[in-house]
């Protein structure tokens, strides 16, 4: 017998089982003994009870509310990143009409589109240049007051989002204690 | 429902992005087996199990983000209940035993090749068990309960905050001493 009695306890009440284990076991009438205890009394567990339905309420109640604070803080998050992101775009845009090299009558601003034809000139000081300008002026304007509207839109979508969340938390607590 | 079949890990995930069934499907997983350890902890003391039950509950919910996946997720839940009952016998209610450590365990004979316990066959024994499971330290009836619900030492030993040895020592202790208290039984006197 390699395996000493001790050891071979340690690893019946363990529950690594092992072909030494065994080999052990059947030599050795007192850790088979202990073994068929440990069997014995691993079976005797008593059984499972429920929780009573009031803990069991107050629990599920705390997970709802932990979820909804998770569902919050990820509307908080969006509500960050947006502005961050457009401010990010107008900062881009405003960057991009005076630093690329542009043809002022190449600019039309009917329709809401803007047409540019590089001509790899300079905007100039003078009628045309001003003309230019003006049309630049048009065209961010158009662009801030999208992206502003966008804003109130995702406000808009987001206090909806977070009422129609709260609802559903009660709507669930209720029907839970009410079903049960 | 196919959510049930999910890890604990995945289901973890969709609760921190705002999924409550994600969680409800974890309670469902562990309700049982944390409130059986409660109550087996402290069997003459319902109120108190079924509070730190629920106290258990909202801690790891608290503590979420402190939740390492590397660990199964019943051990750390127990982690805290053990944490808890133990504030609660330090509060004074009931005063925890002395802690045996493996180096206070005096070698303790194997079990008698007449075992009480292989002659018991009739149907009290689980209640004879549990009773002499109730009479065992805090510490050495946790170790016996936790074994008897598939728990590896090494988990046991994080709960208890002790080596794996000590944890070993005070299994063979608690067996030495449910072996001592159910020995009534094999002679046939009944309960002690």
């Amino acid at each position: 017998m390699t395996m000493k009695c001790g050891e071979a306890q340690k690893k019946i009440w363990s529950g690594t089982d092992s072909e030494e284990l065994t080999v052990h076991v059947k030599s050795c009438r007192e850790c088979a003994a202990a073994r068929k205890e440990w069997e014995l009394l691993k079976s005797a567990r008593p059984a499972r009870k429920d929780p009573p339905a009031s803990v069991e309420f107050a629990v599920r109640l705390a997970i709802a509310s932990k979820a909804e604070e998770y569902r919050k803080t990820q509307v908080r998050r969006r509500r960050l990143w947006i502005p961050a992101a457009a401010a990010a775009v107008m900062a881009c845009a405003v960057a991009g009409y005076w630093l690329v090299p542009q043809d002022e009558e190449a600019i039309s601003a009917g329709g809401g589109t803007v047409q540019v034809v590089s001509s790899g000139r300079q905007p100039q000081a003078g009628n045309g240049s001003q003309n230019g300008n003006t049309a630049k002026w048009d065209v961010l304007e158009k662009d801030a007051s999208l992206i502003a509207l966008s804003l109130e839109l995702e406000n808009v979508t987001a206090s909806m989002d977070l009422k129609a969340s709260n609802d559903e938390v009660m709507l669930a607590a209720l029907t839970q204690e009410f079903t049960r | 429902m196919i959510k049930e079949g999910l890890s604990d890990e995945l289901l973890l995930q969709g609760y921190r992005s705002g999924s409550a069934d994600d969680f409800n499907i974890i309670y469902e997983r562990y309700r049982r087996q944390l409130y059986s350890y409660l109550n087996r902890l402290l069997p003459e003391d319902q109120a108190t199990a079924d509070d730190l039950f629920q106290q258990t509950w909202v801690k790891a919910l608290n503590q979420l983000e402190k939740y390492e996946n590397r660990e199964q997720f019943l051990a750390w839940l127990i982690r805290i209940a053990h944490n808890l009952a133990m504030d609660h016998f330090r509060a004074g209610s009931r005063r925890a035993e002395c802690p045996v450590e493996a180096e206070d365990m005096p070698e303790l004979p194997g079990p008698a090749l007449d075992s009480p316990l292989l002659q018991m066959q009739n149907s009290e024994l689980g209640t004879a068990i549990e009773d002499a499971v109730s009479k065992l330290s805090p510490e050495l009836r946790e170790v016996f309960m936790l074994r008897q619900e598939e728990m590896t030492f090494k988990d046991i030993a994080e709960i208890q905050k002790c080596s794996i040895n000590t944890a070993l020592a005070r299994m063979q202790y608690a067996l030495k001493s449910l072996r001592k208290s159910l020995s009534g039984w094999w002679t046939g006197k009944g309960r002690e």
